[in-house]
């Protein structure tokens, strides 16, 4: 890199009135700001000293034209001084703390300097104790320790008032007090006399800020509308120049007190707008003006909005959209796009000739945009020129060259919550004008298809392409650091596809067989399979895409659905059993059915463990792909009539719904009449909302289990749920079962009319109907009041993600901004940005998670894939590399 | 397996694995058969370890704050009931992880689960003995409190009869009282409506029996012992009352804990709580992420929350603070106290435009510019000249070099030894 300037440090003052004197470059006197010309006024608020705004002129003070020159600061004097309200606080406590008549603080000598020893030794522990307390009791003394002067009661009266005894103190005053204070005793106030003296406090010289940082707008009449600031400016010498006016003309006091009143407000105001307690001074239009204060504050003030947060070239935005055929760690870039974007290559040996193609290729696409020349002249490359450019080609000139396929860039999805919302991909020029992803990696960006519209950055040297390489590459986030799984894996179809192509009945000719391999493009796996064979098995086929030696076996998520089944159902419960359990070895899957946990869960996390992040992403590619096409092959789809019942079953629901509905009347009948056994630590009430509840969600549960019976296993949204492709029985449930009873606040609905909950029912009602239980199912149709109850019940959870996700918004900035200065030292310990150790040992073991298994490291081989047996270990030959083992004593 | 053995064996690599993982393969390495099935299996889980160990430089502190912050969007907002149980309920969900989070000093419900000895308290009868030694019983619950405008007075009546006396006992700090034979009358001094409603006030919330802030107990039976549940939670008082296993008390308010048992404690509870939030709502975040979180509350020795009050409030850097929250009080104060920001954190490197101290920002690579070529000298001069002068150019150069052969140095004396180590 090249040597470059670095700000070290940054040291905060008060402005005193001599340094404003000093840097000022010219004295606003005038409140205007042009003439009739157009020409800035001198000694106006638009003085040329000040700085340029207008193009064509120059600055009088350092001769820069526009945005050469970075302004100049200016002053008015004040004809009276006026306190700064920003410091207003500061200023009473200093009043109450020192002696009206000698400026000593009132405290004795021997208490000075006892706090002045323990600052000395520990200030930065004592600092802010001993000022509390130094001025807590300064504050008390009613007699100067020192001249023995009787010391008046001081009263701020907020914002920028000073009473004494009852007696306005005005900041002429003020000033001549903080004046004699002594600088040994400021460490009592908290301040360094070198960086701040109290009388800095009271504004004499206003500095006025350079035109630069207050610009004016010409708006398309060709009138002038002026910055907030130049306003207030403007407002300060317009009343500063008619209080002088009136001291001068000898006016009554009271008036001249007036006056200085309005100036202390207008000062005040020009520094924050939003002081409680006085009103915000307003633009003509009636809008509060912004002054200083609010220009810096909030989220959209120059902190958060312009310093931390900066803004980028090279970069591009458009909506996404879905293409299997691209690996997960790709994106597709419209043309448009990449034609845009450029790489910056340095012209070498090895590259020149490429280069000098791209660049004699203008305007075509693959086409180098600039030449840049080692002495900083920058030539565009266009038709006209392209010859000459490529003929004068030379080494270490750099070529910014078009974005071209297998560039690696940064791709994001906002809210970026995560590490993975910005990614590293390589980019696939493609036509049309979308980006495209594969399917597999709308998780860790949490995208999906239906307008969302993701950024793409361009690294523009080396050293961070090789960071999105190396670090950022989608390949290298599979694992997710919040707990240690795959946290990419193929999901939805990919799941279904291969949950149906791996049943243990599906037998696929060998022309079949070619046809999946061949629409799948895994062609490079078919050798793997015996082709001498006439027909193949679904699980032969998902074989192929499993390494050679490997072995393993785990229960899938089938051992959730086992449990619902009843025992009696013997013969069901073996042929899940039988699916449940997967059997892999040396890459055979030789039983068990491949669901959600294959193709994103445990098979894939041992995958990506024992054979690394490339063998891992080519898994998730193929998987995806095989499980797309399979279950084209078979067909999926999904009907209205899908969902129908039997009429013996539908019965069977309503049975079981009214036999719940009883069971809740004769609940109630008890409760009336008193006889409810209250749950202990409730009441009745209580009590009795929490039987009808759990009776009813049972009766629920129930009439789901009825409709999941009916529908069978093959029906495909059954099929979904048991995979974990997408669903749940739960959908299953409330679409041809019962909707089942709707809560706002986590209880039954209570509220709206008196007493009951809509005028279709009595009041005091408590029967399950009138509280939002929803019987019926939503293919059935709802009636109007359950209909009602449910649209109560959706309000709420949408108000509840509305105020979600601004709370878990805000908590996450507060997390980021508390922790951000951490990082893991060389000797593993954990220590903040000034060396601080925070933890001795990252997570008291210096471990990865996102290379554990759920949070723990594998210390057993056979944790990261069963098969082998131990036996291998007799003849095995292990490598040095641990370094610890003894191999004399191996061999006894 | 001989666990003789085994142990010799793993002492040899003590220090290079934490203790934890060493006793854990300890208990693993027992069903070994021989010796070699042994070492070759040590060998295994150190090079495990070793490739999943943390790369220096790695954020972590963001990574924690993503971590936990992330799923933060997926939780719910609502209270929770345990339908059915008889359980007090407790906030969940996001809610409750601010509240942690935030170091409140009370929990908006505090309870408490207080396992009883399992020798000493064998029936329920006992165990309702202790809770009603636990329950705070204050003047409200056992009687009527009511303003009497006539007499200007609060009027304690329908008293349950035990309470009388402890009432008397309680009333006596208010001094101006007269008791009745079912009642008392508490004179106000003052002779104000305003006053006899503090006064009401006050002689309702008058403690009569239990532990104070303990407002209601539960007793449940679990795996043969029994334990009560309270709302309210008084971790001190609690502690003294006989019958309560002591080692197995738990209170859900941090504060409270810290205060008796200390920051380490704390620290504890801050992970167990936050953990305990994430896992009802089915959100899977690594404990070494919520322990990054509690060590860096607990840092202090004191519990400091996230956020403004807390950690970033207390920040060394002006820049970082005033681009969190109160931009002008903190540059305000900056200005008076004369303060310096020396721009090591992340955010004010970023508001400065150096590369933050973060990740390979924390590598500083030292190279020496290719010697022959004489044009190329003159070049590399002619850019660092821009900027810097040439004596520091050459200084630069000078360093590089040094650390170069330093580097060299290192590597010819680590390499034979490593190659050593090896054919042993």
């Amino acid at each position: 890199m090249i040597a470059k300037k670095e700000i070290r440090k940054l040291k905060f003052r008060v402005f005193s009135p001599e340094r404003i004197r000093q840097v000022a470059v010219c004295t606003v006197e005038v409140p205007d700001t042009y003439n009739e010309d157009g020409l800035p006024i001198k000694n106006g608020l638009m003085d040329l000293r000040m700085g340029v705004i207008d193009p064509g002129l120059r600055c009088k003070t350092c001769g820069g034209k526009i945005k050469e020159c970075k302004g100049h600061f200016g002053k008015i004097e004040l004809i009276r001084p006026v306190v700064h309200v920003e410091y207003a606080k500061k200023v009473y406590q200093v009043l109450a703390m020192t002696c009206r008549k000698c400026g000593r603080v009132l405290l004795s000598d021997e208490e000075i300097s006892q706090y002045r020893e323990k600052v000395e030794q520990m200030g930065f522990v004592y600092g802010p104790i001993v000022e509390r307390e130094a001025f807590q009791k300064a504050r008390a003394k009613r007699v100067c320790p020192h001249c023995g002067e009787r010391q008046g009661e001081i009263k701020w009266e907020k914002p920028y008032f000073y009473l004494e005894d009852r007696r306005r103190l005005w900041p002429t005053e003020i000033r001549n007090r903080f004046e004699l204070i002594l600088n040994s005793d400021l460490f009592l106030m908290g301040m360094d006399p070198e960086s701040a003296r109290p009388e800095w406090f009271i504004l004499q010289v206003l500095p006025v800020a350079p035109v630069t940082v207050r610009p004016s707008i010409t708006l398309e009449t060709g009138d002038r509308s002026e910055d907030d600031l130049t306003h207030k400016l403007g407002d300060i010498v317009r009343i500063n120049q008619r209080l002088y006016e009136n001291i001068e003309g000898g006016a009554p006091q009271l008036s001249i007190e007036d006056t200085w009143d309005l100036l202390q407000y207008h000062v005040a105001t020009y520094f924050d707008n939003e002081i409680t307690g006085i009103p915000p001074a307003r633009h003509r239009s009636g809008r509060p003006l912004k002054t200083l204060t609010q220009r810096l504050k909030g989220k959209e003030g120059r902190f958060r909005h312009n310093l931390s947060g900066k803004r980028v070239n090279f970069s591009a935005r458009t909506p996404i959209s879905p293409d299997p055929n691209l690996s997960l760690n790709e994106v597709g870039v419209p043309y448009d796009i990449a034609e845009e974007l450029t790489v910056p290559e340095r012209v070498e040996q090895f590259n020149k000739e490429k280069l000098i193609k791209l660049i004699k290729n203008n305007p075509r696409y693959p086409c180098a945009k600039y030449v840049l020349k080692g002495e900083g002249k920058r030539i565009r490359v266009m038709e006209e020129n392209k010859e000459v450019v490529a003929e004068g080609l030379q080494e270490r000139d750099i070529v910014e060259r078009q974005l071209m396929d297998g560039d690696y860039v940064i791709f994001n999805r906002q809210p970026s919550l995560h590490r993975m919302s910005m990614m590293g991909h390589r980019a696939k020029i493609l036509p049309y004008k979308t980006f495209r992803i594969n399917t597999t990696v709308t998780t860790p960006y949490n995208a999906d298809f239906d307008g969302d519209e993701m950024n793409l950055h361009v690294p523009q040297n080396p050293e961070a392409a090789a960071e999105v390489e190396e670090l950022m590459d989608a390949k290298n986030s599979l694992i997710s650091l919040r707990y240690g799984g795959p946290i990419i894996g193929g999901k939805h179809d990919h799941v279904s596809g291969m949950f149906l192509l791996t049943q243990d009945d599906v037998e696929l000719s060998k022309e079949e067989a070619e046809i999946l391999l061949g629409f799948a493009k895994l062609e490079k796996y078919a050798h793997r399979l015996d082709w001498k064979k006439e027909s193949f098995s679904g699980k032969e086929i998902f074989s192929i895409l499993l390494p050679p030696d490997f072995s393993f076996s785990y229960k899938n998520k089938l051992r959730k659905y086992l449990d619902t089944i009843p025992e009696t159902d013997k013969e069901l419960r073996k042929r899940i059993e039988r699916q449940m359990l997967v059997k892999i070895e040396n890459g055979k899957l030789l039983s068990g059915v491949i669901d959600a946990e294959g193709v994103g869960g445990v098979l894939l996390h041992r995958i990506i463990a024992k054979y690394g992040n490339l063998v891992g992403k080519e898994f998730i590619d193929s998987v995806a792909r095989l499980g797309a096409t399979a279950i084209t092959f078979f067909g999926f789809t999904y009907s209205i009539a899908d969902s129908d019942l039997p009429q013996e079953a539908l019965v069977e629901i309503e049975k079981n719904l009214q036999e719940s509905i009883n069971e809740v009347s004769r609940l109630i009948e008890k409760f009336t009449k008193g006889e409810l056994e209250p749950i202990p630590g409730k009441t009745t009430e209580e009590s009795l909302e929490d039987y009808v509840l759990q009776i009813l969600g049972k009766s629920r549960d129930k009439s789901g289990e009825i409709a999941g019976r009916y529908l069978g296993l093959e029906n495909h949204a059954v099929v979904m749920a048991r995979s974990g492709a997408r669903g749940s029985m739960l959908n299953l449930t409330q679409m041809c079962g019962s909707v089942g009873q709707q809560a706002v606040r986590g209880e039954r609905i209570k509220r709206g009319f008196i007493d009951r909950t809509t005028s279709h029912f009595k009041k005091g009602e408590l029967t399950p109907e009138s509280r939002g239980f929803v019987t019926s199912s939503f293919k059935k149709g709802l009636s109007p009041t359950e209909y009602f109850f449910h649209a109560m019940g959706g309000r709420e959870g949408l108000v509840d993600t509305a105020i979600r996700t601004a709370r878990s918004g805000y908590l996450q900035r507060r997390l980021i901004n508390a922790l951000q200065d951490l990082i893991v030292a060389n000797d593993y310990t954990v220590r903040d940005s000034g060396g601080v150790i925070v933890q001795f040992m990252y997570g008291e073991d210096g471990v990865d998670v996102s290379k554990t298994y759920n949070g723990e490291v594998p210390l057993f081989e056979e944790e990261i894939s069963e098969g082998k047996t131990i036996e291998k270990y007799k003849q095995e030959e292990f490598d040095d590399e641990v370094g610890m083992i003894d191999y004399e004593e191996f061999d006894e | 397996m001989d666990t003789e053995l085994i142990d010799e064996k793993l002492r040899e690599i003590e220090g290079q694995m934490p203790p934890l993982l060493i006793d854990k393969l300890r208990e693993k390495l027992i069903g070994c058969k021989n010796l070699n099935e042994v070492k070759a299996r040590i060998a295994w889980a150190l090079r495990s370890y070793k490739n999943s160990r943390i790369t220096p430089g790695e954020a972590v502190g963001t990574l924690a704050a993503q971590s936990i912050g992330e799923p933060g969007t997926q939780m719910t907002m609502r209270t929770f009931h345990y339908a059915g149980v008889a359980e007090v309920a407790v906030p969940q969900g996001l809610p409750r992880l601010i509240e942690v989070l935030d170091a409140k000093r009370e929990p908006d419900t505090p309870v408490m689960r207080i396992p009883l000895e399992k020798e000493k308290v064998k029936t329920r009868e006992d165990a309702e003995q202790i809770a009603k030694k636990l329950r705070e019983v204050v003047i409200s619950d056992v009687s009527k409190l009511k303003n009497n405008l006539s007499e200007m007075s609060v009027d304690i009546t329908e008293i349950e009869p035990q309470y009388m006396d402890d009432i008397e006992k309680s009333l006596k700090k208010f001094g101006n009282y007269k008791r009745y034979k079912d009642g008392f009358r508490v004179l106000s001094t003052k002779r104000s409506i305003a006053d006899l409603a503090k006064i009401r006030k006050k002689v309702g919330k008058n403690k009569l029996a239990g532990i104070k802030g303990i407002r209601r107990v539960m007793i449940k039976e679990e795996e043969g012992c029994f334990v009560i549940y309270t709302e309210g939670s008084n971790l001190r008082e609690t502690y003294r009352v006989k019958g309560v296993d002591r080692n197995q008390i738990y209170t859900n308010n941090i504060q409270e804990i810290y205060e008796f048992m200390g920051i380490e404690a704390a620290r504890e509870a801050i992970v167990r709580e936050a953990k305990q939030v994430l896992d009802e709502q089915n959100l899977t975040v690594d404990i070494r992420h919520l322990m990054l979180v509690a060590d860096m509350m607990t840092l202090t020795g004191e519990i400091s929350a996230i956020g403004r009050h807390g950690i970033s409030g207390s920040k060394t850097s002006v820049i970082a603070k005033a681009a969190f929250e109160e931009t002008t009080k903190h540059l305000i104060n900056a200005s008076i106290r004369g303060e310096e920001d020396h721009l090591t954190g992340v955010a004010e490197s970023i508001i400065v435009g150096k590369p933050p101290p973060i990740g390979t920002g924390i590598v500083k690579l030292g190279m020496r510019l290719t010697q022959p070529a004489a044009k190329e000298k003159k070049k590399s001069k002619a850019r660092t000249g821009g900027v810097a002068d040439g004596k520091a150019a050459s200084l630069e150069t000078k360093k590089a070099k040094a650390n170069e052969e330093e580097a060299e140095s290192r590597g010819k004396q680590e390499t034979p030894k490593q190659k050593k180590t090896s054919k042993n």
